[in-house]
């Protein structure tokens, strides 16, 4: 009998292994599809995607690099560049971000960097 | 072996032409695959085992003038002599599609995960106890009265709920599953062909 997983496995996971089926297991998956469609059974729906907002991403990428000071702390465009958000929204972001007191922001001269307090 | 299979053979196969179960479990390099096609031959032969006690066919009639009461009868003596056998068939088709499900759902677990089919099978598994339960109060009924009208109700019922039954049977689970292991082995045919063409090059 088959082994039932106690929990869910992410999508990219799922799909991997659902692509990687061959012989006896690929054909058995097609049945069940057919199973479920055709006598009116339940297919279980893919779990909802999660939705990461940018202010999210932007705040993991400062704690990912560890930036903790003005050197080690990352601009606007170079966390756009890195995220691939355009610029005005990073900025948007992050201004938040300060607003909140999450994350810090120093001027030098024209940079303008942000790293977490 | 899968060797001795000639060219011919091979392309019916490929061609999706009906070829007999031995050439299919040739074929077959699954051993989950070639337990499947033995049971499901199992299950199709009690379907129709079944099928010959409760819809026995007659081949001659000499008396087809029957009135309601000495059918009734009739009806009464044939269930009569065979609820034993009936009983004996039921349960073994019960097992024969235990048999079926328990191998079907020796897949990968991502199988399951993704599609329900322990649950789905559970559905059809479920239905066919139920519609066998049915059947046997039917058959009680038939036993039990001694009103011509009740008899043939109960047979007639008995009679509808097996062709549902053997419907369900044929379309859920016989015939897709027989479906899956001739694709399974027109697969492993067309690997055989274009070996023989290469080989022959």
């Amino acid at each position: 009998m088959s082994r039932r997983f106690s929990m869910e496995l992410p999508e990219e996971t799922r799909l991997e292994r659902i692509s990687a089926l061959r012989g006896f297991d690929k054909a058995i998956y097609g049945y069940a599809k057919t199973l479920a469609a055709t006598a009116g059974f339940s297919i279980k729906p893919p779990p909802p995607r999660k939705t990461v907002k940018s202010i999210d991403l932007v705040y993991q990428y400062l704690k990912s690099v560890n930036a903790r000071d003005f050197e080690s702390g990352k601009g606007s465009k170079e966390i756009a560049k890195q995220l691939g958000l355009s610029t005005s929204m990073v900025s948007q972001c992050l201004s938040r971000l300060v607003e909140k007191g999450l994350v810090k922001s120093e001027q030098r001269g024209r940079r303008i960097r942000y790293y977490l307090p | 072996m899968a060797e001795s299979l000639s060219l011919e053979v091979l392309v019916s196969v490929a061609c999706r032409r009906r070829v007999g179960d031995d050439v299919l479990e040739q074929l077959l390099s699954d051993e989950r695959a070639r337990r499947l096609l033995y049971y499901l031959r199992r299950l199709k032969g009690r379907v129709k085992r079944i099928s010959d006690v409760i819809d026995p066919s007659f081949a001659e009639s000499k008396s087809p003038w029957l009135d309601e009461a000495e059918l009734a009868e009739l009806v009464k003596r044939l269930y009569g002599m065979s609820r034993a056998k009936l009983e004996q068939l039921f349960n073994q088709l019960v097992i024969d599609l235990q048999m079926v499900m328990q191998t079907v759902l020796n897949v990968d677990p991502v199988v399951d995960m993704e599609t329900n089919l322990t649950e789905n099978l559970g559905k059809v598994y479920r239905d066919m106890v139920d519609s066998v339960e049915k059947m046997y109060e039917c058959l009680k009924k038939v036993e039990a009265s001694n009103f011509p009208d009740e008899v043939l109700d109960s047979a007639a019922e008995l009679r509808q709920i097996w062709g549902q039954l053997k419907l369900k049977l044929s379309h859920l689970i016989v015939s897709p599953l027989e479906g899956v292991l001739r694709e399974l082995a027109r697969e492993e045919a067309l690997k055989r062909i274009s070996l023989l063409v290469y080989a022959r090059r």
